[in-house]
């Protein structure tokens, strides 16, 4: 089994070793894995059903499984019922048992089952301190089962996801949350509080601006002590586009003389030192090429678009000849994710869609093919990519699995996200 | 006199120069008239009162020229009321003729005595198309757009402050074109 789901894994990479080729034909053999309810003590049916709900909406979303949707009940200890399963093509079985402990831990027992020999392929136990945050219990699941077929890794799913939603006009706050959006946790808020940043991968930190002081002023807070540091202070807007490898460098946009440009902010002595210098709008700093280079996005041609230049330099590049406003952009290696308008009529359909294309090829694949999709950002494995979807006054975060040529949504209940990091 | 009770000079001497130029123009598009003199009756009669009530109402027309403010919380309000809002093309930062005639007369309100001692805030805000930090910078450059043009019909570079609020201040949230023009504007906000 195990070698079987490896060849998969390799024949699907063989043919994405550039992720700007659509795969057409997806292999049809990805394994047949059930999820089974194998019982729960002191727990709420609600949030047990919850919590196998997002297991198997987990292993979708990996891509590396074909999921069942139905219900299974099984014994946690006897094989009986995995015959059964295995007649109907079931192939693989995670069998889960959840338990509240009287600490208030909420726990999770696991066997992953060879349907076809009832074999136990490993058993795992979890447990989260805090349970609101019940969604990782899942989430850590679904990732050892991946793992243990050494298929791509989707730890992603473990990190959190920090944005900000507008409540009404002039006013939003910070929320942290899980990559379904089930878990959430508003962090900040009062008055207009956006484009948070993580600070690094530890995401024991994050950047914000704020519009509650005189001018929009960039903050760093601790989100586990709630210290709270004032970085930078701009007239007309300030924005922390992104944060270097090693924490220590940021991209600014800000404009201390009315004019929006890029500057690098060196977070350790406090110095800035501009970057952009045309007249018009610069934006949207990443940086590339091991923090040496920067992608940003320009109107020098007269509509947004994605251009780069060297942190030292002073020439700069066109990086994008498709589309008249390409006003978003995410990097990842040699690729970048972008968000184009399209048509002529602005405020048609099918306005904003995604485009990926790679730095050493001249293909773009066309990643959403409706709506409006914005803000697209590239998780740590270069495979994924979370972005808006705005439907209505409502926004939905969309997960879009490259290699598998899928993207699932997430709605958001209340609000409209502003602007995502992860 | 306190700042509360400035008088509207300005104001009224525009009023009153198109007054007298509405009165000039008219009377020259017009024949002159033909006078009845036969109706005209001298009855030689002066009441003296009448004199003195002419007096009064010399006066209360010259105290309805002064407009009092409770405070100036209420001065700054009555002059915000008559400030335009400007408005702009879909990502275009650049002000059309016809705004550019609103940001001119807003520029005489602002040099006006009722608001001549007060700060501009200069708000930039964006529809909700495009990405939201691109909106902030688009947003800013209205604003610093807007600003340069008021420097240049006369109003004090040091008395306005730029800022930019992209798409989070919408006025209108339906969506349709007319919703997004609404959204795409510069607002002022006058400070003490």
């Amino acid at each position: 089994m195990k070698k079987f789901l490896l060849l998969c894994i390799f024949v699907i990479h063989a043919f994405a070793y550039d992720s700007t080729i659509q795969i057409v034909k997806n292999l049809e053999k990805h394994p047949r894995l059930a999820v089974a309810d194998a019982g729960s003590q002191n727990i709420e049916e609600k949030t047990k059903r919850k919590l196998l709900k997002l297991l198997i909406g987990d292993l979708k979303v990996s891509a590396h499984f074909n999921v069942d949707d139905s219900y299974v009940k099984m014994d946690y200890v006897s094989n009986e019922g995995t015959a059964t399963l295995a007649k109907s093509g079931v192939e693989l079985l995670v069998k889960c048992k959840f338990e509240k402990h009287p600490s208030g831990k909420l726990m999770a027992s696991t066997k992953l089952v060879n349907a076809k020999n009832g074999d136990l392929l490993y058993e795992k136990f979890y447990s989260i301190s805090k349970p609101k945050r019940y969604p990782f219990l899942a989430h850590n699941v679904a990732i050892d089962v991946n793992d243990y077929f050494g298929a791509p890794s989707i730890s992603w799913m473990k990190s959190y996801i920090i944005f900000a939603r507008y409540t009404k006009a002039g006013e939003s706050e910070i929320v942290v949350a899980d990559y379904t959006l089930t878990f959430k946790k508003t962090i900040v808020s009062g008055g207009l509080n956006i484009f948070p940043k993580w600070a690094n991968a530890k995401q024991d930190s994050f950047y914000y601006t704020s519009y509650n002081a005189l001018h929009p002023t960039l903050y760093h807070v601790n989100i586990y002590t709630g210290k709270k540091k004032k970085i930078a202070a701009s007239e007309g807007m300030i924005v922390c586009s992104d944060v270097s490898q090693d924490g220590n460098k940021l991209l600014v946009t800000m404009a201390p003389n009315e004019q929006p440009d890029i500057y690098l902010y060196d977070v350790r002595s406090g110095s800035k030192k501009r970057l952009t210098t045309y007249r018009g709008i610069d934006v949207g700093g990443s940086f590339v090429d091991s923090d040496q280079n920067i992608v940003f996005v320009s109107e020098r041609l007269g509509y947004p678009n994605v251009f780069s230049k060297s942190i030292n330099g002073k020439s700069v590049d066109q990086m994008i000849y498709h589309g008249k406003n390409n006003s978003s952009c995410s990097t990842h290696g040699k690729y970048i994710v972008y968000s184009s308008r399209e048509g002529q009529n602005s405020f048609g359909k099918n306005t904003f869609n995604l485009y990926l294309i790679s730095t050493q090829t001249d293909y773009i694949r066309k990643l959403t093919t409706s709506g409006k999709n914005m803000f697209p950002r590239f998780a740590d494995d270069g495979e994924t990519v979370v972005f808006i979807k705005y439907i209505g006054n409502k926004s939905a975060l969309g997960v879009l699995r490259l290699n598998a040529n899928k993207s699932f949504l997430f709605p958001l209940n209340a609000g409209k996200i502003q602007s995502i990091d992860w | 006199m306190k700042q509360s009770e400035i008088l509207l000079a300005g104001k009224k001497s525009i009023i009153l120069t198109c007054v007298i130029a509405g009165l000039i123009l008219s009377g020259c598009s017009q024949k002159t008239p033909e006078i009845d003199t036969s109706t005209v009756v001298d009855t030689g009669y002066t009441d003296t009162n009448a004199v003195t009530n002419d007096n009064q109402i010399d006066q209360m027309s010259s105290m309805e020229n002064q407009i009092t403010f409770g405070s100036d919380e209420e001065r700054i309000s009555a002059v915000q009321n008559e400030v335009q809002v400007l408005y702009f093309a879909t990502d275009s930062y650049k002000l059309s003729d016809s705004e550019m005639t609103k940001l001119v007369q807003n520029s005489t309100i602002f040099n006006g005595d009722l608001a001549s001692d007060l700060s501009i805030k200069i708000e930039g805000n964006c529809d909700e198309w495009g990405t939201d930090e691109y909106n902030y910078a688009l947003g800013l450059k209205r604003a610093k757009s807007v600003k340069d043009s008021l420097e240049q019909s006369g109003v004090n570079e040091g008395r306005m402050a730029l800022i930019s609020y992209g798409e989070s201040k919408p006025i209108c949230s339906e969506h349709n074109d007319g919703c997004w023009q609404q959204n795409r504007r510069v607002d002022f906000k006058l400070l003490p």
